[in-house]
């Protein structure tokens, strides 16, 4: 047991303990885009943290790979996260909020420019 | 400047063990040491060192503020009587620099409890999950903008042409 293998086990069950939040956000929160907040988010930073628990358990022999990979889910997670709530707001998913309202709504709603 | 940078660490830790993670580490801040010193004659150089440490200063300012933020919506999913109250705010931008927005949009999505929604030249519109007033959103977004012109215009002012590092 080398304190590597402790880092690693500690950064991989966090990732994963990340991810079971990301899906009882899901479960929990009320509409598509509070859900969606859920849903990208902490699957991605979920997958970040067991990456690098892969990292820590190869003794750095994976960086490569690793660092790919992050850096792919970094871009491609909030991405499309964007675009599916976007696409929702122009098809009309109206967002449940609270007393400060939609904004966006307010401005004539979403259009090219 | 940036590819420069690379390739002569990659080079060096190669040359030294085969590029492991740490010799490679140990190389960048080598070469980064080397192009501040250079940087006392050129020009090129001393605004590529001022963009590293900006960059350096970036980078654990946002992990740090990602990892904050998600423990703030951990707390609100976990708690199963919190009810959120979530809003779409509009925010304002100072950068009309569409590459500069994209990044923005992408770093602030990131962010647990804030997503972009909308794009208009000028303002952002950004669902949030649980917020009383708009202002920490904007607060928020005007510290990410600020600390990523310091990294990409470290000079300051309207950048020319050229933005590659």
């Amino acid at each position: 047991m080398t304190f590597w293998s402790v880092v690693a086990s500690a950064l991989v069950l966090l990732g994963a303990l990340f991810s079971l939040l990301g899906a009882l956000g899901v479960w929990r929160l009320p509409d598509a885009y509070t859900r969606m907040h859920s849903a990208s988010k902490a699957g991605a930073l979920g997958a970040i943290l067991v990456l690098l628990g892969v990292l820590c358990a190869t003794d750095g022999q994976r960086w490569f790979a690793v660092l790919l990979a992050i850096t792919v889910l970094l871009i491609t997670a909030p991405l499309a996260a964007h675009a599916i709530s976007r696409a929702g707001h122009r098809a009309g998913v109206k967002p449940l909020v609270g007393p400060l309202g939609d904004a966006l709504e307010r401005a004539g709603g979403d259009r090219d420019h | 400047m940036v590819f420069v940078h690379l390739l002569l660490t990659s080079l060096l830790s190669l040359g030294y063990d085969g590029a492991t993670l740490a010799s490679w580490l140990l190389a960048f801040v080598l070469v980064y040491v080397l192009l501040k010193l250079l940087g006392l004659l050129l020009p090129v150089c001393r605004v590529y060192a001022m963009r590293v440490e900006a960059g350096a200063r970036f980078v654990p300012w946002f992990t740090w503020k990602v990892f904050s933020a998600s423990l703030d919506v951990a707390l609100i999913v976990i708690n199963p009587r919190r009810q959120v109250s979530s809003a779409v705010v509009q925010v304002k931008l100072d950068t009309r620099d569409r590459r500069l927005v994209t990044v923005i949009a992408c770093l602030l999505t990131l962010t647990p409890g804030t997503l972009a929604l909308s794009y208009r030249p000028g303002e952002l519109f950004v669902h949030v999950l649980d917020t009383a007033s708009a202002d920490p959103v904007q607060q928020a977004i005007h510290d990410i903008e600020l600390r990523l012109m310091a990294w990409v215009y470290p000079m300051g002012g309207k950048p020319g042409g050229k933005h590659d590092g």
